[in-house]
């Protein structure tokens, strides 16, 4: 039971991640390696504000959140914008390049031992089966209102709806009299904030070291895959999907595999719905 | 003053030239059929008009104003609308959607309620679908929705390129009497098609490319009574080269 | 002295197969093996298992060589038939199970790996012995060479490299460019098998953490700057490798670095030379040149 509770809530961040992960897919067409990364960024951007600066912890994940998201953004204009006319898998190289500047630089600023936030001393609630910590509550509340503001924005705001049609149909996108460039821009934008707010909640929950989105990487690709690549809600459920099957596995089989179980659902899909379960068409 | 005027338009992709000083002008009410064997590079001159292969030399203007160093999304909005042959509409959007996002962000409620009114009226099909996913429309109905689109914004020049090609044979009258619905509604139409005695019978003028250059123009009707041009253009379909758009 | 150059000249041999491995993916194809090192593993272990109960070397390295390809022959066919993208993910996802089951399994040694591996050549005197073995990689590599090209030259690397250049021409090719990309995600993945029997008989034992993630971007960096020719390839990788291994020395001339920090400075060199190739210089230095086109400019500049 007390893995199921915590499957719900490593879920909600692996959800998280895939949000942030599929939102760039869907436009920009090929899946950023540097997400976990970013998700380590925004983790220890918070640490060094909160133990580093002493700052309280809240204000300390809003800069973080705020400092991961303009990253986002400078890597999205130096690295990935410069290769908007060349082939999709050289953004993906170049994905890895940023995925590896990100983690040279945390390791050089911060050190590659473990860390952790100060939070204050955490109680525990005890729901009958099992407990739940505040971090856990925070975890899920900012998950589940994140995505339904995100899903808001692409399918009830102009600027989502114009997401939406350049992932569908580029080049019908420009005759169309959508500012391409503009679109780009948000969509980094976006993804750039969800990530970097799964990256804060992932560091209350696991704990810091500079490897600590890379890990996570693996996972929020198969849940992006699982849920479609493109659907929000998708890549929420299968973030839930994946959480729940990890932590699972840890009582059933063994928690050092947790990851091959991540991997075995990813080649499941790709074997037997390579478009996801939510892609209608 | 002519409402499109391009003048000796060269374009092309990476190496290869596909328009070699093409010319063309449209004039306010008229249909403009442009024909010719596949590869002659119709499809092709309507994408340099908007901007999608840039022109490499040569001028295109729009009621006097120079297009050529304009970006697509500019031209567009100056009223030039433009419907591709293929994925011209976007599945994963709603037909409401598909519509909508012709008219710029900043355009005030009830004008867009009105744009949209107006259009239906044109496609009553529609009307009912407009809740529903691009993507559950049948071929008609999607290519219906497609002239819908290039005219939601109220265009002050309609491109078509070859609307009847993607659709069951017994669509294409009603495709080709929605265009000339477009027409006597008082948007002039540049049509190219490669039902070319159709589409001649339709126009006002035609022009006829070959290998990416003007083989020969005039008005319609006396094209479609050119013994010369019904040999070469209208009789069989020429077996023409299927040239892929990127050669490597 | 002598010994130690022969040793160097042999990492270079094993690095150089590595290159020309990845290279038949990424320089020829534009396949995208973010697990590469997984397979070199898998070829070092499965050599080491067998010559440790007692099979005769060559015939471990044939069987390693085939587990290798065998292994990457269903992450190709699970993969290649969608976007170029997924194979991307796969390798990733494989490499990173293929690491903890390393890690985790008592058979192959855990985290101590495998030690006491026969050594090529070890009935030899230890005086010759390392030139005798400098002598076999660096035939087997020049043999390897040899295959590329001859490979890269027939009608079948030009199918590749077309793949690699224009979706038109792969899509005309319609399925059988599947195909096309499963052979050579196979035997790139069978040539780092190689690499890995010969470097696990070489030093003697196996640990997990010699097959480091970051020696896949290590790699793949240093054919990215040498180019798809396999001379630029397996060059740009050793001369990358060697530059990278040099800055170990700096911190014996009193810069005051620490080790881990030079490594970290190491990844953010690969990190950022990945994002400025990728703009700059994609082609790398020396891209492939196919013989027939050569001569045919010869002729025009003649």
């Amino acid at each position: 039971m007390q893995a199921a509770a915590d499957g719900v809530v490593v879920g909600a961040m692996v959800g998280l991640a895939a949000l942030g992960l599929t939102l760039v897919w869907a436009v920009e067409r090929f899946p950023n390696i540097a997400q976990g990364d970013t998700l380590t960024l925004a983790a220890y951007l918070t640490f060094g504000l909160s133990v580093g600066a002493q700052l309280p912890i809240v204000p300390a994940a809003v800069l973080a959140v705020g400092g991961t998201t303009l990253a986002v953004q400078a890597a999205y204009q130096t690295a990935f914008r410069p290769l908007r006319t060349s082939p999709r898998v050289t953004l993906l190289v170049a994905s890895i390049g940023v995925a590896l500047v990100i983690r040279a630089i945390v390791s050089l600023v911060w050190g590659t031992r473990l860390q952790s936030y100060d939070l204050p001393v955490r109680r525990a609630i005890s729901l009958g089966l099992f407990h739940v910590s505040l971090v856990d509550i925070v975890i899920l509340v900012t998950v589940l209102g994140l995505v339904g503001a995100v899903y808001w924005i692409l399918y009830r705001s102009r600027a989502g709806i114009e997401m939406r049609a350049v992932a569908d149909v580029p080049d019908l996108a420009r005759v169309t009299g959508i500012d391409t460039r503009r679109v780009l821009r948000f969509t980094w934008l976006l993804s750039g904030f969800v990530t970097a707010v799964a990256g804060v909640l992932l560091g209350a929950k696991i704990g810091l070291t500079p490897l600590l989105g890379w890990n996570l990487l693996l996972a929020a690709f198969a849940a992006t895959v699982l849920g479609s690549v493109g659907h929000p809600l998708g890549a929420i459920a299968g973030g839930f999907v994946l959480g729940l099957a990890m932590e699972l596995s840890t009582v059933f089989i063994s928690p050092t595999f947790k990851e091959a179980i991540a991997f075995v659902i990813l080649a499941a899909v790709l074997l037997f719905r390579p478009r996801g379960l939510l892609a209608g068409r | 003053m002519a409402v499109l005027e391009a003048h000796h338009v060269v374009a092309g992709y990476g190496d290869s030239v596909v328009l070699d000083g093409v010319s063309v002008s449209v004039e306010e009410t008229e249909l403009v059929a442009v024909i010719g064997p596949n590869g002659a590079g119709k499809s092709t001159l309507l994408k340099s008009i908007v901007g999608l292969v840039p022109p490499r030399s040569g001028s295109v203007t729009y009621h006097g104003t120079e297009l050529t160093r304009l970006t697509t999304e500019r031209i567009v909005r100056m009223g030039l609308s433009y419907v591709p042959q293929v994925e011209n509409v976007f599945p994963s959007l709603t037909v409401r959607e598909n519509l909508e996002l012709m008219l710029p962000a900043q355009t005030p409620r009830p004008e867009r309620q009105r744009h949209l009114e107006d259009t239906l009226r044109l496609f009553p099909v529609l009307t009912s679908r407009l809740p529903m996913s691009a993507s559950v429309l049948s071929g008609g109905e999607r290519q219906m929705l497609a002239l819908a689109r290039g005219l939601m914004n109220r265009p002050g020049l309609l491109l078509l390129d070859e609307p009847t090609a993607a659709v069951a044979p017994i669509v294409v009258d009603e495709i080709l009497r929605k265009v000339e619905e477009i027409r006597g509604s008082g948007v002039p139409v540049l049509l190219v098609e490669q039902n070319a005695r159709r589409a001649l019978a339709m126009s006002d003028r035609g022009y006829i490319l070959e290998s990416g250059r003007n083989a020969l123009s005039g008005p319609a009707r006396e094209l479609l009574d050119d013994p010369e041009v019904g040999r070469l253009y209208l009789g069989l379909r020429t077996p023409g080269s299927d040239r892929a758009p990127r050669s490597s | 002295m002598a010994p130690y150059l022969a040793s160097l000249l042999l990492f270079g041999g094993i690095y150089a197969m590595l290159a020309l491995g990845l290279n038949l993916q990424w320089g020829h194809t534009g396949l995208v093996n973010l697990g590469f090192v997984a397979f070199f593993a898998l070829g070092a272990y499965s050599a080491a298992l067998l010559t440790l109960n007692g099979v005769p070397l060559l015939v471990a390295a044939v069987i390693a060589v085939v587990i290798a390809g065998l292994v990457a022959y269903p992450l190709g066919r699970l993969t290649l038939r969608l976007q170029d993208d997924y194979l991307a993910i796969v390798t990733f996802g494989f490499a990173e199970v293929v690491r903890i089951l390393l890690l985790n399994t008592r058979w192959v040694g855990g985290a101590d790996g495998l030690t006491g591996i026969p050594q090529l050549f070890g009935p030899l005197a230890a005086d010759v012995r390392p030139f005798i073995q400098l002598g076999a990689v660096l035939m087997v590599v020049a043999l390897v060479l040899v295959l590329a090209r001859r490979l890269t030259e027939s009608p079948y690397g030009r199918v590749l490299r077309a793949i690699r250049d224009s979706a038109e021409a792969a899509r005309s090719l319609g399925k059988e460019t599947e195909g096309y990309k499963v052979v050579a995600l196979v035997l790139g993945s069978a040539l780092a098998g190689l690499a890995g029997a010969i470097y696990a008989h070489y030093i003697g034992y196996v640990s997990p953490d010699q097959f480091d993630p970051s020696l896949t971007f290590l790699i793949f960096t240093g054919i990215v700057i040498g180019g798809s020719s396999h001379w630029g390839a397996a060059v740009g990788t050793l001369v990358f490798i060697a530059a990278m291994e040099a800055t170990r020395f700096l911190g014996d001339v009193g810069l005051p670095i620490s080790q881990s920090d030079f490594a970290q400075l190491r990844l953010l060199v690969i990190g950022l030379l990945l994002i400025v190739l990728m703009q700059r210089k994609r082609e790398g230095l020396w891209p492939y040149r196919h013989r027939e086109r050569v001569r045919v400019t010869r002729d025009a500049a003649a």
